[in-house]
C-alpha cells in the first residue's frame, strides 16, 4: 500500500540534518544535487548546513561557486524581510493585540536551522479577525499599499480566505500577508482561530509572538496537504521535520500534538506528514506516535487513496526528465480536491470561471 | 553600513551603503556628515545633532534644522539610521 | 574556470553529431565565467549554434557543468501546424515558447536569463567588455546606446571579446572574467557590421524575433583560446550612437559611472557590501568617458587614442 524507504533521488536530504555525509559524494552526484536543490529551493539551506559545519570550503569548486552563489542570494533575500519586519511594530504602533510571526518568519524569530537558507517573496504574519482590519489600516497610513485586485478576487479574499490580499510597500516592494487564520474559514475544515491565539508563545524578537509548536508543525503540515500544488513542495516536509525534531525532544511535545491535530481537525493533514517525514526523511517519530496518528487521521481507503497520490506528486523528478503523464494526473486530481476542499461548489464553480477568464485574458 | 567618497577630493559626490536594508543611496555631503556624526556609537536624537552642527559651523540653528529634516527621513526609510528605543534617540545602521 | 581543465577539442565536431549528441546526454560549452551542458530535440539547434560558437561546441562529456540547458519541442494541439521550442533549466522556465525556427535566439536568451540570476558568487554589470593589454573597456548597456555595434567592430579589430552582455567583475580578485558568448546583432546592426567587416562571421539572420531581427556574431579564435584568461580594470566608456554626429570624448562624472554601473547590473542587490565595495573601487580606479559617435571608424580611433592614457593610470594605480 504505501511506499517504504527513502526514495533514491531524496537519500541527501540527510545532508540537512548530517551536512559530514557530503564528504563523501563524487562530482556527479553533487552536480545532482545542486540541480534538483535548487529546483526544490533547498540549495540555500544545505548552504546554511555545510556552512555552520564548517564544511562549505571543502567543497569541490564546481558546486561550491552555487551554494556560495545561493547562500549570498537567501542571504539578501532574508536580509530584506526581516529589514521590513523590524519596521512593522514602529508602523503599526501601540495595539492591544498580538501579532504572531509564521512560517520563515516564525523560525527565524525562534532562531531555528530551518529558519536560514530560505528565499522569502514576502513576510506573513497573524492577527486577530476582529483587528485586522485595524491593522490594514494603520499599514495603509504608514506607506503600505493594497494590490491592484479587480472587485470579485477583493471579495474572495475577503470572505472566503484567511488572509487579505498582499499589500506592498512603495519604498521597498515587499510583499505583506496578513492572516486571521490559518487555513480559509470556508474551507471543509475549519480551524478555530481562537485556539491558536489562546496559546500563543513568545519569540525572541520584542513584540512578536509565535504559534505554540504543536501548532506551527500543524499549519506547516495544514499549509502542504490542503494546497493546490504540491510539486516540488519537499521543503514543506524538511521543514516540518526541522520542527519535530527541535521540538520533539520532550515526550510531552508528541502526545500534545497528535491531540492537537484531533481538536484543530487537522488529523488527516498530520497523519500524511507524519507518514512522508518518517519515511523519507528518518524525523525521529516515536512508533507508538505514528501509530495513532494514522489511526486517528486515516481511514484505510483514504490512506490507499491518499499516500500513493501523493507520493507520486511530491516526489521530485529526475532533473534529466520531464514530469510523466502520471505526475501530471495525480497532480490534477489533487488540485479538483484542493478546489473541493476550499469552498462550497456553489461557490466554486464561479470562482474557477473567473480564473479561467483571467488566465486567458493574460495570455491573450 | 558604509560611507564613502567617489572622487579623491571628496566634493559632493557620495554613496552610503546599509546592510540592514540593502539599499544604496547617493547622498550629499550634509547627510554623509549626519551619518558621520551618528556613527560613534551613542544614540543621539535630532536635536543633539543640531546642536553639535551649530557648535561646529557656526551656522543658524534653523537652517541647520531644515537641513537635518530633510535628510531625517531619507536616511531613516533607507536603513542608515535607525531607531534604537522607542524614544527619539538614534543611532547607526549596520 | 571549471573543474576539469582539458584543452579543447582540436578538430570541429560536424552539425550531425551535434544533433545527435544534443537529443542524447547533450553538448557542453565552456564561456570562461562557467560552463553550460545542452540538450535539445528541436534539431534547428545545432547547426547555428555550431556556427557562432566555433571552437567552443564539446560533444565528450564534461564531470561537472554549472547550467543544465533543455530545448524541448512543444507539445500542443497545434504542433504540426507550428512547430515550437521550449527552453528549460532546471525546472526554470523564463519564456513562452518561441517558434522551432528560432531555437538559437531562444537559447541565447533563455542561458543569458537564467545566468543573470544564478551567479551571485561574481558581481554581473549589464556591460560589453573587451580586453587589450591586459586592461578591461567597459561599455554598459543602456538602451539606444548602440554598445553592440561598437563592441562587435572592436572584437573584428584586435579587441578581445570577453563578454557582449556580462562584465563579470569577481570581487575577491579584482578582475573582469570572461562569458563569451556570440555578439547579438539587431536590425541595422547587421548590415553596418557586414560592411564594416566583409569576412566576419555571421550566424543565420532571425527575422520577426521579440527585438527585431538578430543575428550573431561568433567570436573570434583569440577569443576563445583566451576565455580563461582575466583582465584587470581599465576604463569604463558609455557609448551613444547620434545619426550625423561627429565624434566626441567627454569626462563622465563618478556619480554618473557609480550609479550606472550598480543599478544597471544584474546582482548589484543580491552582492550587498561586497557588490558596493566593487562598485566603488571600480568607480575610483577607472578613468570614464562619453562616446558620442555616427562614424564607427573614427569611434574606433578615438578609442585606440585613449588607450596609452588608460594604461598610465592602470600602471600608477597599481604601484607601490
Amino acid at each position: 500500500m504505501s511506499k517504504s524507504g527513502v526514495p533514491s533521488q531524496l537519500r541527501w536530504l540527510g545532508a540537512l540534518v548530517t551536512p559530514a555525509c557530503t564528504q563523501a559524494w563524487t562530482l556527479a552526484q553533487w552536480q545532482t544535487v545542486i540541480r534538483v536543490s535548487r529546483r526544490l529551493r533547498l540549495l540555500g539551506r544545505l548552504a546554511e548546513a555545510l556552512d555552520r559545519s564548517g564544511l562549505l570550503a571543502s567543497v569541490p569548486e564546481g558546486p561550491r561557486r552555487h551554494l556560495l552563489a545561493e547562500q549570498r542570494y537567501a542571504r539578501w533575500r532574508t536580509q530584506q524581510m526581516l529589514w521590513g519586519l523590524e519596521r512593522l511594530p514602529q508602523m503599526l504602533g501601540r495595539v492591544d493585540y498580538p501579532l504572531v510571526l509564521l512560517k520563515g518568519a516564525a523560525y527565524l524569530g525562534q532562531d531555528l536551522g530551518i529558519g536560514r537558507g530560505r528565499l522569502p517573496s514576502d513576510i506573513d504574519i497573524l492577527v486577530p479577525k476582529a483587528h485586522i482590519e485595524d491593522a490594514q489600516t494603520r499599514l495603509l497610513a504608514r506607506g503600505w499599499q493594497e494590490t491592484d485586485l479587480d472587485a470579485h478576487d477583493q471579495r474572495y479574499y475577503r470572505e472566503w480566505s484567511h488572509e487579505l490580499p498582499p499589500m506592498r510597500h512603495a519604498l521597498h516592494g515587499l510583499e505583506l500577508d496578513l492572516h486571521h487564520n490559518i487555513l480559509p474559514p470556508v474551507a471543509r475544515v475549519h480551524v478555530d482561530a481562537s485556539l491558536l491565539l489562546a496559546d500563543l508563545r513568545p519569540s525572541l524578537w520584542p513584540g512578536w509572538m509565535v504559534l505554540a509548536p504543536v501548532d506551527q508543525v500543524l499549519h506547516s503540515a495544514a499549509h502542504l496537504f490542503h494546497d493546490s500544488d504540491v510539486r516540488d513542495r519537499v521543503r514543506d516536509l524538511v521543514d516540518i521535520d526541522g520542527l519535530l525534531r527541535h521540538f520533539g525532544q520532550e515526550r510531552v511535545f508528541w502526545d500534545a500534538l497528535v491531540a492537537r491535530a484531533r481538536r484543530l481537525g487537522l488529523h488527516q493533514s498530520l497523519a500524511l506528514a507524519m507518514h512522508f517525514c518518517s519515511t523519507w526523511l528518518q524525523s525521529p517519530i516515536p512508533r507508538d506516535i505514528l501509530e495513532r496518528s494514522r489511526v486517528q487521521g486515516l481511514s484505510r481507503p483514504e490512506a490507499v487513496w491518499l499516500i500513493p497520490l501523493f507520493d507520486r506528486v511530491l516526489r521530485p523528478t529526475d532533473p534529466d526528465a520531464t514530469p510523466g503523464l502520471r505526475q501530471t494526473w495525480a497532480a490534477r486530481t489533487l488540485l479538483l480536491r484542493h478546489h473541493w476542499g476550499r469552498m462550497p461548489v456553489r461557490l466554486l464553480l464561479p470562482h474557477l470561471l473567473h480564473k479561467a477568464r483571467a488566465r486567458s485574458a493574460a495570455s491573450a | 553600513m558604509r560611507v564613502e567618497a567617489l572622487a579623491g577630493d571628496g566634493g559632493d559626490e557620495w554613496v552610503a551603503f546599509s546592510a540592514l536594508s540593502g539599499e544604496t543611496h547617493l547622498i550629499n555631503e550634509t547627510s554623509a556628515a549626519i551619518v558621520d556624526l551618528l556613527d560613534e556609537e551613542v544614540p543621539a536624537s535630532i536635536d543633539s545633532i543640531v546642536d553639535r552642527i551649530v557648535g561646529e559651523t557656526g551656522l543658524p540653528h534653523d537652517e541647520v534644522r531644515l537641513l537635518l529634516a530633510d535628510a531625517w527621513e531619507l536616511l531613516l526609510h533607507g536603513g542608515l539610521i535607525r531607531a534604537v528605543t522607542v524614544t527619539d534617540h538614534h543611532g547607526p545602521a549596520p | 574556470m571549471t573543474t576539469d581543465q582539458r584543452p579543447r577539442p582540436a578538430v570541429e565536431p560536424v552539425p550531425g553529431d551535434v544533433r545527435s549528441a544534443m537529443s542524447g546526454g547533450g553538448v557542453w560549452l565552456d564561456l570562461g565565467l562557467l560552463t553550460v551542458r545542452v540538450r535539445s530535440t528541436v534539431p534547428e539547434l545545432a547547426a547555428p549554434l555550431c556556427s557562432v560558437y566555433p571552437g567552443m561546441v564539446e560533444i565528450d562529456p564534461r564531470d561537472w557543468a554549472d547550467l543544465h540547458v533543455e530545448l524541448a519541442e512543444g507539445a500542443g494541439p497545434r504542433r504540426w501546424l507550428r512547430r515550437q521550442s521550449r527552453f528549460t533549466c532546471d525546472g526554470e522556465r523564463p519564456f513562452e515558447p518561441f517558434p522551432a525556427d528560432h531555437a538559437l535566439p531562444l537559447f541565447e536568451w533563455g542561458t543569458n536569463w537564467v545566468l543573470a540570476r544564478r551567479m551571485n558568487d561574481v558581481l554581473l554589470l549589464h556591460a560589453g567588455v573587451l580586453e587589450r593589454d591586459g586592461l578591461a573597456l567597459v561599455m554598459p548597456a543602456l538602451p539606444g546606446s548602440g554598445k553592440s555595434t561598437l563592441t562587435a567592430a572592436l572584437s573584428l579589430r584586435g579587441w578581445r571579446l570577453l563578454s557582449d552582455e556580462f562584465g563579470a567583475f569577481d570581487p575577491q580578485t579584482n578582475q573582469f572574467r570572461a562569458v563569451l558568448k556570440p555578439v547579438a546583432l539587431k536590425n541595422r546592426s547587421i548590415e553596418v557590421i557586414r560592411a564594416f567587416e566583409p569576412t566576419a562571421v555571421l550566424g543565420p539572420e532571425f527575422a520577426k524575433t521579440r527585438k527585431g531581427t538578430v543575428a550573431h556574431l561568433a567570436p573570434s579564435a583569440a577569443a576563445v583560446a583566451l576565455r580563461g584568461v582575466p583582465a584587470s580594470p581599465g576604463a569604463v566608456v558609455f557609448p551613444r550612437w547620434q545619426s550625423g554626429s561627429a565624434t566626441q570624448w567627454l569626462p563622465a562624472r563618478p556619480k554618473v559611472v557609480f550609479t550606472t554601473l550598480a543599478f544597471n547590473a544584474f546582482n548589484y542587490a543580491a552582492m550587498g557590501a561586497s557588490g558596493f565595495q566593487a562598485v566603488v573601487r571600480l568607480t575610483r580606479r577607472c578613468p570614464a568617458w562619453q562616446l558620442i559617435y555616427s562614424d564607427l571608424d573614427d569611434a574606433l580611433h578615438t578609442l585606440e587614442r585613449a588607450w596609452p592614457e588608460v594604461r598610465e593610470r592602470a600602471l600608477s594605480e597599481s604601484a607601490p
